[in-house]
């Protein structure tokens, strides 16, 4: 993304630049080992479903990063794909006179609105945003399940054709839901380089009280950024619901906002804010799911999952720091 | 206790280098008991290289360092400590939850009990505190939590903490630089009290009014080099003015002769802001300077951030070149043109991750790209002229603001407003931290904006500052404008008066 670095050959490429190029090359070599150790990891059956659910992740891990990035955190994307897929599962079933389309409209401005709350909450009541989402990641898991009864709800793939084949179909072999996934990313890193709202954004996250002095429409672009993480995340809801073709409240999309943060922080964010690499948050959510592949394929107890992915964590904030701190020093 | 002939610390040839930087190259100091020794020089100087190697926090290349003819090896502030050598932060180091007796005595509270049940020996300590309190002339309880104290109360607890310890040497970074005058005085008057009890101090100010008054000898540093030393009958600031910037500076505050326009650039009637006793009715004609000056406290920042909309206001009008402004927005005063470089530079001026060029065009970005795109050409051309223009001690406009001395940082502010076409600049406290060149270099840029028709206010508690660049200066004590100087009329016996409410 720093296309002027050739010209000058004596500047430094920056700190989150470096990150995100030491993780594609441990992504690269995870993925060269796991494949090296079973090669079915390399078959176009895992290809498929491992690319379908990197896309169908990123989506609401850029929403999360970009909250990161202007100095928020949303803790609410678990729960709220769990309950837009569940809404919009409910309203076709309830209203047959409803198509997909319609119901994801709805389903949209919904979201659309609880990201606005979210931003509101956060700007003009000056709640930490922590709380503010914390609070939603429990009332939208509880939701969930009041509205289902807590059972499992699903939809008929003959009546909606077009809803299955989101998920689930691909072209020119590739799963749809990556198509939509470059669909996003190319305008969101548009927005986030190239815009002035999107350095505005940046500049909010590392020091608000500046950007405040400086005239910046601070709370508005706060509260876009929710209000962009919450459709990102109906975007995911959607595509989810359409690979499995059900939804069970108690677990659909449980942890994903520890996902999607732990894809940020692998992918150059900084919790403080200020920055962070949307390119980086796909590599990270690459890596998460490559290791989750990884201990199948090694033939691990699937139960250390998680204690890798802690480690895996654990080790790239260490790293930075060491890094960062050798670089500030030379 | 001295052995004759040998001063109680003396330091030798001492050179420390950071990555790119000689910090200190074969600098030697002499202090002794019962006496002042100013240090000054511009940032990056190398005075707190200096007093960080005594105070055991870095750890020379080359040199010595000796206490009483004895050399000894500062290898941490416990070592500088033990030796009776204590450092006090220009940014003060107190925990304030605690009390100011728990403070004085952290990490050393004295015991009772057997040993295998201490517990902190609160009588003693008290009253230990209580002896110590008086000395420094802060007349509190030491049971009182330190986030209760003003910064110049702070500064006492922190002298006091001090002395707990037995300090043979003081040295003190820069400490009245938040402090309002009368808490200045104050500890002025202590450190004179604490040369008379035989205290070696170390006094580093930029504040060269204060050197002049307290110091026996001052020792000047120059690019981490020693630049000179002039003992007390020769210190004077056109003389230390010039061994910091190593040429002659002819005339500090020099202002070439101007007259201000019959035109208002601001006017402020009914101004009302929470929590202020009355409104404030004011007015700046276009290229004027106004000194805004009064006690720290008095609220002339308060007002400040009200005026340009950071803050709300209760009631009031406020016109900018004669069209009213909607208040209680800085999106709206930027646009009118009223413009405010903030008191807390760090904080609310600028953000320090980002670059230069970053910086300089935070307001003026929408104007640059047509389309709310990001003209990267654009804010690099701005961001070079005006680096050219306020000479911006920079490598790049690509290098992180975080990274540039005090007045460099303050010059980025400035610049920031300077892209918006100002028509009213407030600046709190401009040249607080700033060193004498990029304080004389922010001066020349108020005279040349003045005499563009800018109308400036200008926050200072520096009395010698608002003295000589202001037309007028407005005296403001507890929240109420007391009384307007101008011409002759402007001294520091009159300012005083007013600030303190007298009548």
């Amino acid at each position: 993304m720093t296309g002027e670095s050739k010209k000058k050959p004596a500047r430094k490429i920056n700190d989150v630049t470096l990150q995100v190029l030491v993780m594609l090359g441990v992504l690269v070599t995870l993925m060269l080992a796991t494949g090296a150790t079973n090669p079915n990891f390399f078959s176009t059956f895992s290809l498929v479903s491992i690319s379908r659910d990197v896309a169908i992740m990123s989506l609401f891990a850029l929403g999360q990063a970009i909250v990161i990035i202007s100095g928020g955190i949303d803790l609410s994307v678990g729960s709220l794909l769990c309950f837009i897929g569940v809404f919009n599962i409910v309203l076709l079933n309830r209203f047959s006179g409803l198509s997909f389309v319609e119901a994801s409209l709805m389903v949209s401005a919904m979201a659309g609105l609880i990201g606005f709350i979210h931003g509101v909450l956060v700007c003009y009541l000056k709640l930490q945003p922590f709380l503010v989402t914390l609070c939603s990641l429990l009332a939208f898991r509880g939701l969930s399940r009041v509205i289902t009864a807590d059972r499992t709800v699903a939809f008929d793939a003959k009546d909606y054709p077009f809803f299955a084949d989101l998920g689930q179909e691909t072209w020119l072999g590739v799963p749809i839901a990556v198509y939509v996934l470059v669909a996003v990313l190319i305008p969101l890193l548009f927005f986030m380089h190239w815009t002035v709202p999107g350095r505005y954004l940046y500049a909010i996250g590392y020091n608000l009280e500046a950007a405040r002095f400086s005239g910046v429409r601070v709370n508005a672009l706060r509260i876009f950024s929710y209000v962009l993480c919450a459709l990102l995340t109906t975007l995911a809801a959607i595509l989810e619901a359409s690979t499995i073709g059900s939804r069970t409240p108690s677990a659909a999309g449980l942890a994903y906002e520890m996902y999607g943060i732990t894809a940020a922080v692998l992918g150059g964010c900084s919790l403080r804010g200020g920055q962070g690499s949307l390119i980086g948050v796909i590599i990270g959510v690459a890596m998460l799911r490559v290791i989750r592949s990884a201990v199948i394929f090694f033939e691990i107890s699937t139960y250390w999952t998680f204690v890798v992915t802690g480690l895996v964590l654990l080790a790239a904030v260490i790293t930075d720091v060491v890094v960062r701190g050798r670089r500030s020093s030379s | 206790m001295t052995t004759p002939g040998c001063p109680l610390l003396s330091v030798k040839g001492i050179s420390k280098h950071f990555p790119g930087v000689q910090a200190l190259a074969e600098v030697s100091l002499e202090l002794d008991a019962g006496e002042i020794v100013g240090l000054v020089g511009e940032n990056g100087a190398g005075k707190s290289t200096l007093i960080k190697t005594l105070g055991g926090i870095h750890q020379p290349e080359t040199g010595e360092i000796r206490l009483e003819g004895e050399t000894v090896e500062l290898l941490s502030v416990r070592d500088s400590m033990a030796l009776g050598i204590s450092l006090i932060h220009q940014e003060l180091n107190l925990a304030e939850n605690l009390s100011i007796a728990e403070n004085i005595f952290l990490g050393k509270q004295p015991y009772r009990g057997p040993r295998w049940f201490q517990m902190t020996d609160r009588r003693v300590m008290y009253e230990r505190s209580r002896e110590l309190l008086s000395r420094v002339g802060l007349d509190m309880s030491p049971r009182t939590r330190v986030q209760k104290l003003s910064v110049g109360q702070r500064q006492l607890v922190e002298i006091a903490k001090a002395l707990s310890v037995d300090a043979r040497v003081l040295i003190l970074d820069e400490p009245t630089s938040s402090l309002s005058l009368t808490e200045a005085r104050r500890l002025l008057d202590l450190v004179k009290t604490l040369r008379e009890d035989g205290v070696a101090i170390l006094y580093v100010s930029h504040r060269l009014g204060e050197i002049i008054e307290l110091c026996d000898r001052t020792v000047v540093l120059r690019d981490g080099k020693f630049a000179g030393s002039l003992e007390r009958a020769e210190i004077n600031t056109d003389r230390i003015v010039s061994l910091m910037v190593g040429r002659d500076i002819e005339k500090f505050y020099h202002r070439s002769e101007h007259k201000t326009s019959e035109k208002t650039a601001l006017e402020v009637r009914d101004f009302q802001i929470p929590l202020a006793p009355e409104s404030l009715n004011f007015s700046i004609h276009r290229g004027e300077i106004v000194g805004f000056a009064g006690l720290v406290g008095a609220g002339r920042t308060e007002i400040a951030r009200a005026l340009f909309g950071v803050d709300p206001t209760l009631s009031g009008k406020v016109l900018i070149h004669d069209k009213e402004l909607p208040l209680g927005n800085p999106q709206h005063s930027i646009r009118a043109g009223l413009l405010l470089v903030p008191e807390d530079r760090k904080e609310e001026g600028l953000v320090l991750e980002e670059t230069v060029a970053a910086n300089i065009s935070m307001a003026a970005l929408p104007k640059l790209g047509a389309g709310g795109l990001y003209n990267r050409a654009a804010v690099q051309g701005l961001a070079s002229r005006f680096i050219e223009a306020l000479s911006i001690r920079t490598w790049g406009a690509d290098q992180k603001v975080l990274n540039l001395s005090g007045g460099n940082q303050q010059k980025v502010v400035l610049a920031k407003w300077l892209a918006m076409e100002p028509r009213v600049l407030i600046l709190d406290e401009p040249t607080r931290g700033v060193d004498v060149g990029a304080k004389s270099e922010i001066y020349e840029l108020l005279f040349d904006l003045a005499s563009k028709g800018v109308g400036i206010l200008m926050i200072s508690s520096e009395m010698e500052e608002v003295i000589a660049i202001s037309d007028r200066v407005i005296v403001m004590h507890a929240q109420r404008i007391r009384g307007e100087l101008s011409g002759g009329d402007i001294t520091e016996e009159n300012i005083m008066k007013l600030a303190i409410g007298d009548h």
